[in-house]
């Protein structure tokens, strides 16, 4: 019976002393680095901010290239903060965590660790005055995995100078990490947590190389991708999809050779530590048939070298802008842009001014805009975008071809009295060009005639033929469904208007009418 | 010789004046104009408009033996509005048709029937060498009343 209560004593002794084992406790005075307590993996360690001047420093060695991740519970009524430190002779700063609240967790993921020491501080947040607590111990915790630097971040990427390095056809994991970055000094965004990967471009002898990026959703956040080229000025940025959803740009025309960076972060500090994000490179030649981001201002124009160029919305707030270099002589062009009918597109054409000569928006979702007649000459922008949320790969072709103008045309715009197209023909071709479009046409004669006008209709459209005094007031109208004949007889009185209206739009086939003094 | 000058000259002026105001269709005095492009005028107008708001812009249209053959041009009702045409020597029906500007429609509408004018038509003559001018001119309560008369030199 005795040897059995000194075995019982012995095993408790020893598990009581397994269960400590298990569990640091700091040891104070852990203030300094030369006085950091020894801590490893996977075993929290507790302790106390017990004043407003303590500090309590941890030392962690790690024997392999590993991902760490360090867990500090809250203290009531204090705000502390996490720095992790590398000891490289003298302490290097890596990560410094704070998020200016009281009585809150701190956590940060990913972290990169090769082989070496490194500190972890436990100290006072920045925000709050600051005080101790020696009823309520905070909890360390600092885990690893063995790191894959080639797929996976490695922090600290926090800046373009640390950036990680994605190749042109690589694939990249890494974390909206819970952690608010006091190294960050951005006055536009500070403290922002934010992954920087670096792209070598070799465009060799190619006149360009087009970029694909693709971020992955990532559930709770709203994620933000923004590529900047070789002296960090900004290129393109993409944050449209909404929180859960990804972001992608495609087609960002690169014509340098050079180190490109881009940026990973979320909006409004929002994190997420459980699920990673991929970000995708793809690089290609360029294609004279497709656009080229950015190409979302005049200056960044893709240029058309033929009669089509294909490209694709990114968002509701992208748009493509292209340009074509016309003859300087006026001709009648063919505008369409066609795609799968998944969005509302839009069409704007600028002239070599950048005033605005055309809005083509004819019908909400559907599968192409046309502009059958479209007077044009010189240089031309031309603007496609949508005014609605784009789904994910919205393509589409432009098309700009030149119309046979042998035959008299209208020449659009002709909507009201003042932009009337004067008739020097007997014939007069003519097309319905924007929703319920209206053609005005001035007659202008040296007497007072007679005149009997006979109008053709449009395939598909429903016309109605109006003659006008020298005021434009309709005196008489007749209506021509499809490509019926309608004849109108009536005295111009030396001056007058014809309006061709449309109720029913086609925009693919011309109406035409002709003028016979009687 | 210098009595008989004076007494010559004044003789053949009396001889160039009496020959210059002789028609031989109506033995007086009028310079009558001979059809070329039309032998008929029609003026439309009303003169009892006696305040802008009522004076609408307005056109006729001219129906001829019952044929549409046009239109006056337009103007307001109190203006002279004219139409011309050219027709067989015969007697003929005309009959007119009033329209007046619908400003908010932005078109002409014809008048209903109790606003036109009163009586429509009229029936006249239209003789060789003449240009007929017919005057039709409104007044209280569309009463209308023609009158025929032939274009003359000024």
């Amino acid at each position: 019976m005795k040897y059995i209560s000194v075995a019982i004593t012995v095993f408790f002794t020893a598990f009581t002393l397994s269960c400590r084992a298990r569990k640091h406790v700091e040891v104070e005075d852990n203030g300094s680095f030369s006085s950091a307590n020894i801590i490893q993996v996977d075993r929290p360690v507790s302790g106390h901010i017990g004043s407003s001047t303590d500090r309590d420093i941890y030392a962690l060695e790690i024997d392999h290239e590993s991902i760490i991740s360090a867990n500090l519970t809250g203290i009531k009524g204090v705000n502390h903060a996490i720095k992790i430190w590398k000891d490289n002779g003298t302490p290097m700063l890596l990560k410094w965590i704070d998020d200016r609240r009281k009585s809150s967790p701190e956590s940060v993921i990913n972290v990169f660790a090769g082989p070496g020491r490194y500190y972890i501080e436990i100290c006072h947040g920045e925000r709050d005055t600051r005080k101790g607590n020696i009823d309520t111990p905070y909890t360390l915790t600092v885990s690893a995995l063995d790191a894959d630097p080639v797929t996976e971040e490695t922090e600290p990427n926090d800046t373009p100078e640390n950036a990680d390095i994605i190749s042109t056809e690589g694939d990249i994991t890494g974390y909206f990490s819970p952690s608010f970055n006091r190294l960050n000094n951005d006055s536009t965004h500070p403290a922002r947590e934010e992954d920087w990967y670096v792209l070598t471009v070799d465009t060799g002898d190619k006149q360009a190389v087009l970029i694909d990026l693709e971020l992955t959703g990532v559930p709770g956040i709203n994620s933000l991708l923004q590529l900047y080229d070789r002296e960090q000025g900004l290129i393109i940025s993409s944050n449209t999809s909404g929180p859960g959803a990804g972001e992608q740009m495609r087609g960002v025309g690169i014509t340098q050779s050079g180190n490109y960076y881009i940026l990973v972060a979320s909006e409004g500090y929002s994190s997420n530590e459980t699920d990673t994000y991929t970000l995708s490179v793809r690089t290609r030649d360029k294609d004279p048939l497709m656009e080229m981001e950015p190409n979302n201002s005049f200056s960044t124009a893709t240029s058309m070298s033929g009669p089509f160029i294909s490209g694709s919305l990114s968002s509701g707030d992208d748009k493509d802008i292209f340009y074509s270099r016309l003859p300087d002589e006026q001709h009648l062009y063919r505008l369409e842009l066609l795609h799968k009918g998944t969005f509302d597109s839009r069409i704007f054409v600028h002239d070599s001014n950048m005033e605005k000569a055309a809005e083509i928006d004819n019908c909400a979702i559907c599968d192409r805009e046309i502009h059958p007649d479209l007077a044009l000459e010189g240089g031309v922008y031309i603007t496609v975008s949508a005014r609605h949320p784009v789904p994910d790969n919205s393509g589409y072709e432009l098309r700009l071809t030149p119309l046979d103008d042998s035959q008299f045309m209208e020449i659009e715009p002709n909507n009201t009295r003042n932009t009337a197209t004067p008739v020097t023909s007997s014939t007069v071709f003519g097309y319905v060009s924007a929703r319920a479009d209206k053609d005005y046409y001035l007659l202008d004669y040296e007497t007072r005639v007679r005149l009997k006008i006979t109008i053709t209709g449009a395939q598909g459209a429903e016309l109605r033929l109006s003659i006008t005094d020298p005021l434009g007031y309709i005196i008489k109208s007749v209506t021509v469904k499809d490509n019926a004949d309608a004849v109108l007889t009536e005295m111009i009185d030396r001056k007058g208007y014809i309006i061709i209206e449309s109720r029913r739009d086609n925009y693919e086939n011309p109406y035409s009418f002709t003028l016979e003094v009687k | 010789m210098n009595r008989i000058f004076p007494l010559l000259l004044t003789i053949a002026l009396f001889i160039c004046a009496g020959c210059a105001g002789y028609d031989r269709h109506t033995g007086g005095t009028e310079h009558y104009k001979k059809p070329s492009e039309y032998n008929l005028r029609l003026v439309v107008y009303n003169d009892s408009i006696s305040s802008p708001e009522t004076d609408r812009r307005t056109y006729y249209r001219v129906f001829i033996d019952k044929v549409e053959q046009g239109r006056t041009t337009t103007g307001l009702d109190s203006q002279q509005k004219y139409f011309h045409a050219k027709i067989d020597r015969n007697r003929h029906l005309l009959i007119i048709e009033k329209w007046v500007l619908d400003e908010r429609a932005g078109r002409y509408t014809k008048l209903n029937n109790i606003q036109q004018p009163r009586p429509n038509f009229f029936y006249f003559n239209v003789p060789a060498d003449r240009v007929v001018v017919i005057t039709a001119r409104s007044g209280e309560d569309n009463a209308t009343y023609y009158t025929v008369d032939f274009e003359r030199y000024r």
